[in-house]
């Protein structure tokens, strides 16, 4: 129930506006989900070491999440390189080279994950992309792809860890997006859970994600695990995702949540709404396109 | 000309001025469109509108006779309803172009999005560029032109109308097929490009309607109703019932239609009982003198509420299922007792609209008799997105029902078995609905409130979804509810009671805090004041009637709505029927009934000790069966359905 | 007693249970016309079983609380058509005339079971006419020894006397009392005996235990004017007495007859046919709209020629010189209303003028009249002073009832006087002081609604109408009785407004109660009051504890705003299935069982029809070549076959691994039957390990049997504890289960594979569509008239539109495939099936 935008400059230029190219975007399909945005960025990466992102709240609460993090932080092996709160977030950079599931499910229960990646790091809270800009200085933020949404809180409370993009809880660098509903939601979960993985929200996103990270984990190509995707979810969805170096997205049979795309030779913009694309090019009239029913397709930054 | 700058004025305001300079006769002017929704809505008088940049959703959606023009693209919905008028884009318009148009000129010289001209009935749809997919989807009539390619499924299951295509065609959609042309409609269509100096001198390929899905194949013998039938238990599992299901299942091959509510016992509020006996001394004289029973519904966000002198309205029913003259008499007895009407799917006449006092408007999937005009005289506005009766199914009206008039008032063809869609075309998650709210508030100057009507279901979190989108109230419809036509088993085995609808809303609404910022109208299977009070107790802000206002007006409860040859003149479109259905002695009768309603509601709360029917709370409440008990969350007091009440009345 | 205040009556909470109703129904409320009938005729149950050819049966609805049925189907008023509620619509069903078409048909032949006279106490009845002779028949049965007493020679009173035989012939007159005669043979009829002159009051309370006096209203009234004296001024009764008993008077040309009533009706009638007389007019002092004349009467007798001068009241007879007579009137304008509520005529100035006949007939109303009974102070006025209550005399061992007491009335409101004193006759004769007020017994039946289509649209037909006929003096009957066809098309017309249409909320009760509500003043308090206290009684709970868990009481949660429903009029849902991981393919996920023992014919039947509807067949033996078969395995029986598409291994209430569990080839399916939840855990555990594909599930135990279906509903736990398992095991979908067991839909398919299941069994269900019927409960036979094609098609239709209903509920709830329904989508409605299944009850979570 939202807005969803998604952008991948094409050649690898880390030094791109892709914070402030996702703030205009939201910015205007705001109308689509005026109770929380959230952001996941893609910067700069250092071999051996992972940024984490989490939900602390504030005051007491969150200095205790800090503790409890920094303990289990320790306890898994994970060596703190940096770490900073930002408004109700947690930011921590580790170097860490063990089992990332584990460690993240361990994590998980010391505080509420937003995102765990070398590259990826996802930034969510109440409010327009504006407000979330003004506490977590998204403008700033440079890099080569990332996405973005816009959430009207619909069945569940307006809770900053509610909102999306969602991180595949237990993948490194898998956020998504999405913009529907998974209606075999129960059904998919517990096929997961019998593998192992295991869900801190009731959000379908987290499932597509999970669902996504789990197939690219066993070696299958983002844009194949996107393909089965299509017929192994039932409902009516529209979802962006991204990893580290690639962004896709995927679109049900029926093709009734909107999307709309536009590409050139520098970039790939998807979106709700044509009316986000058009805040990349003010003014200018842009070829752009719906994707059919049932279709997919992934974009690389490396090509 | 007057001049609308959109960085400067909000599109609420800016809409104003275009209505106003539109009445005035001027031409308008949009600068800085910047891709916003709803520019031009509501508009209604033939003057030019020129938007500099690109236009957003619904651009000149619910006009009449004006003529747009934007010089880039637009979003969705572009014409979204327009009667007559016209809109020439210079560049491209997103999905459902022309979605639902009677009449109106759509001109986009670029491509169109998917499922252009979606349920249109009448006009003329042009794409100079490429179409996406399912072009013409469910389009009852009216003529889409693509000059480019045709995107897949072309025509997808749509009822009436002709595409001509210019372009290759990509794939036909479900029930479409390629005809002959004739020179006329070639030269016809000659003449409209060069009013439009759009060149393009290729040849047409003809699509239009194969015919193979607007009847049921085998027609249902219509039987009447078993009586006395169980639902099955242990020893009559394959009970009578069955065995006719079974039988007649056997002879169709599909599913049974049939009219009225679900049959058998489920969870309701007669299953609740009040904490306090309701004596004749505790009654008085004149309960009706002694509560305040004024009720104002809608008017959470501004909007001018509706004005009941009791928390009573009918339940929309259309004209359609309901004959002419039924509707009336309901119409007019609504009128009598001061509560609200609805128009249900089938549009609103003016005999009906004269007669109701107060008049809720819905809006259905199909749009079937949807329009500006009766919008802005209507005193509320709905949307329909599903029923207690067959929640997720679109209205049904079997083609005995669907006669020329009907026909041409919904905007669809004659003889069909009309199936109306199960979705609106632009309403497919809460975020499109914001918007789609957004456009019929706009298009009537934020007089009217908006509502929506629910079949129960997952009401913990529609009903979540209801507050957030911002209506005013939600008309909530239990499993109960009647329908005119509908698969039997949906009507049996689909959505949940009313009673357990009114409790997971209220729980729901609470769990977020916002109880608050809607009201609840309740309805599905509440036949008398005492069910009424029990519905006002557990927390709607008032009900309606349906069935039992027809009842009332003369129904025999046959179930046989679905055939078209109701015996009493109801549910009927046969004259010959109709007119055994005497509109002005029905009407008193029903008028009649909600007056013993209002006594029974003025009755019960006076007893209960209030004085107001506000003051009705969950407090005044007991539980009879566990099953109600467990549903409500009341006490559990079984004993209190042996209590000999009313003793004093004898 | 005006028809809604009876309708409240007809409450069955404020029934006296001592006059309790032939029906269990709780629910019960009589239709309008049966309690617009003062005897409280079954006319829906009568006409119902006319439509179904039942004319025993229904001879037995009419005759049930009427002795004279034969009479009243030629002359009864009907107050019941004015009540039928298809009045409102098309016109009233006709009632009386169907009532006519089963008396014509039985009354003459049928003989009735004798009542023998049980009890030693006798009553005396004063006067056979209708009343008398009710009270007398209800006193018989009821085993009085009755003695009536009546002055004529012939028993009947007005409806021998009073009734011209171009309507009421002799021989039917004589059906009804041969049959009161055969049906009470401890009554007695004494003729030529009357009261006063043949034997005294004394004397009869002498004889009897109770006396009763049904003495009528036997003569008729003055008109009070000057001239009527003349001996060409006659009174209607005695007029129709003359011609009743045999007289055919020679006429003058034209007569006049005075009065509205039925007596006027009547006595115009003759006269036309009598010889001489051309020309009739009727002269009544009110209006068209306010003439008591029953309607059709009325337009029978203007249909015959007769001329109705209205707002016209005589005023004198003036004999004239030439043999004939001058009927001075005036004309009447309407007055203020008076008692009754009619307008009272009132004369206008200057309107006098002058009506030439030969003979002016009386029929200005009746009186009751006895010598005796007034030297006793018993008359008051021309009735016999009597309690409406306790229809007691002044003498506490007389009571009276009928036109004698109450004054004139209709032939069924006398019948019904005389069912209300013999009420209160027995009641004192078993020593009651204080019986329960009486109130007619509304006797019903549950008969079947016409099964006609065209019901909705046949228009009302009369019978032929005759008129006077080739020769009048005869007195040849005025119409014919219906048909055989146009009776079954009248009676399909019926409403039955008594039967339940299966709408549980809007029950007949609850219909009846809006139907009040919105005919009663909102000034009228006392109503109000009492409907509302009406209204608030709770009904009875619907699901005692007795009451299984039952698919039934599963409901599917649609998707609305937090889903997107998939149109299920347009959009795909998939239904294919696959078994086994890909062993077994099916288009739909539908099997068959339970024709192993089925007739020849009937196996090639279903078997073509499985073939073409895609669906596999489970059973001991293959059912035809086309049909994909899973062969049950029983242990140490026929052995596993190579041709079966797979083998599934019967397990008993024990777990014992299956001997040679294996597959016979690569593609073979291997599965177990489980009945038992004793052997359920054992059983997965070991399909699990062994790599079986399939576990058929069967809610109903009742294993070797072909239609263990037949035993109830199935047990759902099976189900829910299955799927228990298999998570605990973590080992969810990594066998497919197969549910058999009371699927009677594609709505149960679909719940039952939303609690877990890959595919289910029909059973009875496809038994049923090839025309098996259910036998004593237990058994099932072929119906042996149906062609092989036809059963293949009836099962190909049903299974179609099993995939149609159960992909119906996927779309819904928002799947584009079936097998992607989940327990999450459903909630019980009830706690038995809540529990059973492990499912919220609707409205929790």
């Amino acid at each position: 129930m939202c807005g969803i935008a998604g952008i991948l400059f094409k050649h690898m230029d880390i030094d791109r506006d892709t914070g402030k190219a996702l703030i205009d975007m939201l910015d205007g399909c705001q109308h689509r989900g005026p109770d929380s945005t959230g952001f996941a960025l893609y910067g700069d990466d250092h071999p051996g070491q992972i940024k984490m992102r989490f939900y602390v709240g504030t005051g007491n609460e969150a200095g205790d999440a800090i503790g409890r993090l920094r303990e289990v932080f320790a306890e898994q092996g994970a060596e703190l390189v940096e770490d900073e709160q930002i408004g109700s977030a947690y930011r921590a950079v580790v170097k860490f080279s063990g089992d990332l599931q584990k460690f993240s499910y361990a994590v998980e229960h010391a505080a509420k994950v937003m995102s765990i990646g070398e590259s990826l790091e996802i930034v969510k809270d109440i409010g327009t992309a504006h407000d979330v800009d003004d506490g977590y200085d998204i403008h700033h933020f440079r890099g080569t792809h990332g996405l973005g949404h816009v959430r009207l809180a619909t069945e569940s409370d307006v809770k900053p860890e509610a909102g999306h993009p969602f991180w595949a809880t237990g993948f490194s660098d898998v956020a998504i997006v999405h913009n529907g509903q998974i209606t075999n939601y129960w059904k998919m979960r517990r096929r997961l859970e019998r593998r192992g993985f295991e869900f801190v929200t009731d959000n379908d996103s987290e499932l597509i994600a999970v669902y996504l990270a789990d197939k690219m984990s066993q070696g299958i190509p983002l844009k194949e695990a996107l393909r089965t995707s299509i017929d192994d979810m039932d409902g009516t969805f529209s979802f962006l995702v991204s990893t580290k170096d690639e962004i896709g997205y995927a679109k049900d049979h029926l093709a009734a949540k909107p999307m709309i795309m536009f590409e050139n030779d520098d970039l790939i913009a998807i979106a709700s709404e044509e009316v986000s694309l058009n805040r990349l090019f003010p003014g200018k009239a842009l070829d752009t396109r719906e994707p059919p029913p049932g279709s997919y397709n992934t974009w690389s930054r490396s090509t | 000309m007057v001049t609308i700058d959109l960085s400067q004025v909000s599109v609420r305001e800016g809409n104003e001025q275009i209505r106003a300079a539109g009445a005035a006769g001027h031409d308008i002017e949009v600068l800085n469109p910047d891709a916003r929704h709803h520019i031009g809505v509501g508009l209604i008088h033939p003057v030019k509108v020129t938007v500099r940049g690109s236009a957003g959703y619904f651009c000149a959606g619910l006009s009449d006779k004006a003529n747009f023009i934007v010089e880039r693209n637009v979003g969705w919905g572009l014409g979204d309803n327009m009667y007559n008028g016209s809109v020439v884009v210079g560049g491209n318009a997103g999905a459902i172009a022309g979605v639902a148009i009677r009449g109106a000129e759509i001109v986009v010289k670029g491509n169109v999005g998917s499922r252009a001209g979606q349920v249109m009935k009448k006009g003329t749809l042009l794409c100079a560029g490429n179409a996406n997919f399912m072009a013409g989807y469910m389009m009852y009539g009216g003529r889409i032109i693509i000059l480019g390619d045709s995107g897949e499924r072309l025509g997808e299951d749509m009822s009436g109308g002709e595409i001509f295509l210019g372009g290759p065609l990509n794939s036909l959609g479900s029930d479409a097929m390629l005809t002959d042309t004739e020179q006329a409609e070639i030269d016809d269509i000659r003449a409209f490009l060069d009013r439009y100096e759009i060149p393009f001198k290729g040849s047409f390929q003809k699509v239009v309607n194969a015919g193979k899905k607007l009847r049921y194949g085998t027609s249902e013998t219509p039987v009447r109703s078993i009586p006395f039938f169980t639902f099955s238990g242990q020893s009559d599992y394959w009970n009578q019932k069955v065995q006719e299901d079974v039988y007649i299942k056997s002879q169709i091959g599909r599913y049974r239609v049939r009219g009225y509510g679900g049959a058998r016992a489920v969870p309701h509020l007669t299953d609740i009982a009040f904490r306090k006996d309701i004596t004749a001394a505790s009654i008085g004289d004149d309960p009706v003198g002694d509560v305040e029973m004024k009720t104002l519904i809608g008017g959470l966000h501004g909007a001018k509420p509706l004005t009941l002198t009791m928390p009573v309205m009918i339940a929309p029913m259309s004209y359609g299922a309901l004959s002419r003259s039924a509707k009336q008499a309901i119409a007019i007895a609504s009128g009598m007792a001061g509560i609200a009407e609805n128009t249900g799917e089938g549009g609103m006449s003016d005999a009906q609209r004269d007669a109701a006092k107060q008049l809720i408007f819905q809006m259905l999937g199909g749009r079937l008799g949807w329009n500006i005009h009766d919008m802005n005289r209507a005193d509320g506005l709905e949307i329909y997105i599903s029923q207690g009766a067959k929640p997720g199914f679109g209205g049904q009206l079997m083609a005995k029902k669907v006669t020329k008039e009907l026909a041409e008032i919904r905007g669809i063809p004659a003889g069909i078995d009309l199936r109306s869609p199960s979705r609106h075309p632009d309403i497919l998650g809460a975020d499109d609905l914001v918007i789609k709210i957004e456009e019929l508030r706009e298009a009537t100057g934020y007089r009217l409130p908006v509502s929506v009507k629910l079949g129960a279901g997952r009401i913990r979190d529609d009903i979540k979804i209801a507050v957030k989108d911002g209506f005013d109230f939600v008309e909530l419809d239990g499993m109960q509810g009647s329908t005119g036509a509908g698969g039997a088993e949906v009507m049996e085995y689909v959505g949940i009671p009313t009673l357990s609808a009114i409790c997971e809303a209220e729980r729901a609404l609470a769990s977020i805090g916002r109880r608050q910022d809607i009201e609840i109208v309740l309805m599905g299977g509440i036949r008398d004041g005492v069910d009424a009070v029990k519905g006002l107790a557990l927390g709607a802000d008032a009900i309606a009637l349906g069935t039992s206002a027809i009842i009332a007006g003369g129904c025999i409860a046959c179930m046989q709505c679905h055939v078209g040859q109701c015996v009493t003149g109801i549910a009927t479109q046969d004259p010959e029927h109709e007119k055994r259905y005497k509109a002005k002695v029905e009407a008193q009768h029903i008028y009649t009934f909600l007056e013993s309603v209002r006594w029974q509601i003025a009755a019960i709360t006076k007893a209960l000790g209030h004085k107001d029917v506000k003051q009705l709370s969950r407090d005044d409440l007991v539980a009879l069966t566990p099953e109600a008990a467990e549903i409500t969350g009341l006490p559990y007091e079984p004993d209190r359905r042996n209590v000999d009440l009313f003793q004093a009345a004898g | 007693m005006t028809m809604d205040t009876a309708r409240i009556g007809a409450d069955a909470n404020l029934m006296p249970k001592e006059l309790a109703d032939d029906t269990s129904d709780k629910h019960y409320v009589p239709a309008p016309c049966q309690i617009a009938c003062p005897v409280g005729t079954d006319a829906p149950s009568y006409i119902g079983y006319i439509w179904a050819g039942k004319f025993e049966e229904a001879f037995e609805a009419i005759t049930a609380t009427n002795p004279f049925s034969s009479i009243c189907g030629r002359v009864c008023d009907a107050p019941c058509e004015p009540a039928c509620r298809r009045e409102a619509s098309d016109g009233a069903l006709q009632i009386r005339n169907l009532k006519r078409f089963v008396m014509d048909r039985l009354g003459a032949t049928w003989t009735p079971k004798p009542a023998a006279q049980s009890r030693e106490q006798s009553i005396g009845i004063v006067g056979a006419g209708p009343a008398g002779l009710v009270a007398a028949h209800d006193l018989a049965v009821a085993g009085f020894k009755v003695d009536v007493y009546e002055m004529t020679d012939k028993p009947g009173g007005m409806m021998i006397w009073g009734i011209p035989a171009f309507r009421l012939p002799q021989n039917i007159i004589g059906e009804d009392m041969e049959r009161l005669q055969k049906r009470c043979p401890g009554l007695t009829i004494h003729t030529n005996t009357a009261l006063g002159r043949d034997v005294s009051l004394d004397e009869l309370k002498r004889r009897h235990d109770a006396v009763v006096l049904t003495i009528g209203s036997w003569w008729g009234k003055k008109m009070g004017i000057p001239g009527e004296n003349d001996p060409r001024v006659v009174d209607g009764v005695e007029f129709l007495r003359r011609i009743n008993g045999g007289e055919r008077p020679q006429m003058p040309k034209e007569v006049v007859v005075i009065g509205g009533g039925d007596v006027a009706m009547d006595a115009c009638r003759a006269a036309l046919r009598l010889p001489g007389c051309e020309k009739v007019k009727v002269i009544y002092r009110r209006g068209p709209d306010e003439i008591p004349a029953r309607k059709i009467e009325l337009q029978g007798a203007v249909e015959e020629g007769i001329e109705f001068i209205y707002n016209t009241q005589q005023v004198a007879v003036i004999p004239q010189g030439d043999d004939s007579l001058l009927l001075r009137c005036v004309k009447t304008g309407a007055g203020e209303p008076d008692a009754d509520g009619r307008r009272r005529p009132i004369v206008l100035e200057g309107s006098e003028h002058d009506h030439a006949c030969g003979m002016v007939i009386a029929a200005v109303g009746q009186y009751g009249a006895n010598e005796d009974l007034e030297g006793r102070g018993m008359m008051a006025g021309d009735r016999v002073a009597t309690e409406w209550d306790g229809m007691r005399t002044s003498d506490p061992k007389v009571f009276a009832a009928g036109d004698g007491a109450f004054g004139g009335s209709t032939i069924v409101m006398a019948m019904s006087h005389g069912q209300r004193v013999a009420y209160y006759v027995k009641a004192f004769l078993e020593g009651n002081d204080k019986p329960v007020p009486y109130r007619t017994p509304w006797r019903t039946r549950r008969v079947p609604v016409a099964q006609d289509t065209r019901w909705e649209q046949i228009p009302l037909h009369h019978p032929d109408f005759h008129g006077v006929g080739e020769n009048p003096v005869e007195f040849p009957e005025i119409e014919s009785t219906y048909t055989w066809d146009e009776a079954r098309d009248e009676a399909a017309r019926c409403y039955r407004c008594d039967a339940e249409t299966g709408s549980s909320d809007y029950s007949v009760q609850n219909r009846e109660d809006i139907f009040l509500m919105a005919r009663m003043p909102k000034e009228d308090v006392q109503r109000q009051a009492r409907m509302l206290a009406k209204r608030l009684r709770p009904r009875e709970n619907p699901f005692p504890e007795v009451r299984p868990a039952t698919l039934d009481d599963l409901v599917f949660l649609p998707a609305n705003l937090s889903r997107l429903v998939i149109d299920p009029y347009r959009e795909a849902c998939a239904i294919n299935t696959d078994l086994g991981m890909g062993r077994m393919e099916l288009e739909q996920p539908f099997f068959a069982a339970g024709f192993d023992n089925a007739p020849a014919a009937v196996k090639a039947g279903v078997a073509k029809g499985l073939a073409h509807g895609a669906a596999g067949y489970i059973g001991l033996q293959p059912l035809g070549k086309d049909v994909p078969w899973l062969q049950l395995v029983m242990p140490g029986q026929i052995a596993p076959s190579a041709d079966a598409a797979g083998l599934i291994h019967v397990v008993g209430p024990r777990f014992a691994a299956p001997a040679d569990a294996r597959r016979l080839h690569e593609d073979q399916l291997l599965g177990l039957s489980v009945a038992h939840h004793e052997a359920l855990e054992e059983a997965i555990v070991f399909g699990l390990e062994n790599k079986f594909d399939v576990l058929l599930l069967n809610g109903n135990a009742t294993v070797g049997t072909d239609w263990p279906e037949l035993g109830g509903a199935p047990d759902l736990t099976m189900l829910r504890d299955a799927i228990t398992i298999l998570r605990r095991l973590n080992r969810e979908e990594e066998i497919d289960i197969i549910w058999y067991g009371g699927v009677r839909s594609g709505t149960d398919a679909a719940k039952a594979i939303a609690l877990g299941c890959k595919a289910v069994v029909f059973g009875m269900t496809l038994a049923l569509a090839v025309g098996g019927e259910i036998q004593n409960g237990h058994e099932l036979l072929f119906a042996p008239d149906r062609s092989e094609d036809e059963r293949a098609e009836a099962v190909a239709n049903i299974l179609k539109a099993a995939a149609g209903e159960a992909s119906m509920m996927a779309r819904c709830t928002g799947k584009t495939n079936l097998h992607n329904l989940e327990p999450e989508d459903i909630r019980a409605l009830t706690r038995a099936t809540a529990a059973a299944t492990g499912l919220p009850l609707a409205g929790t979570t």
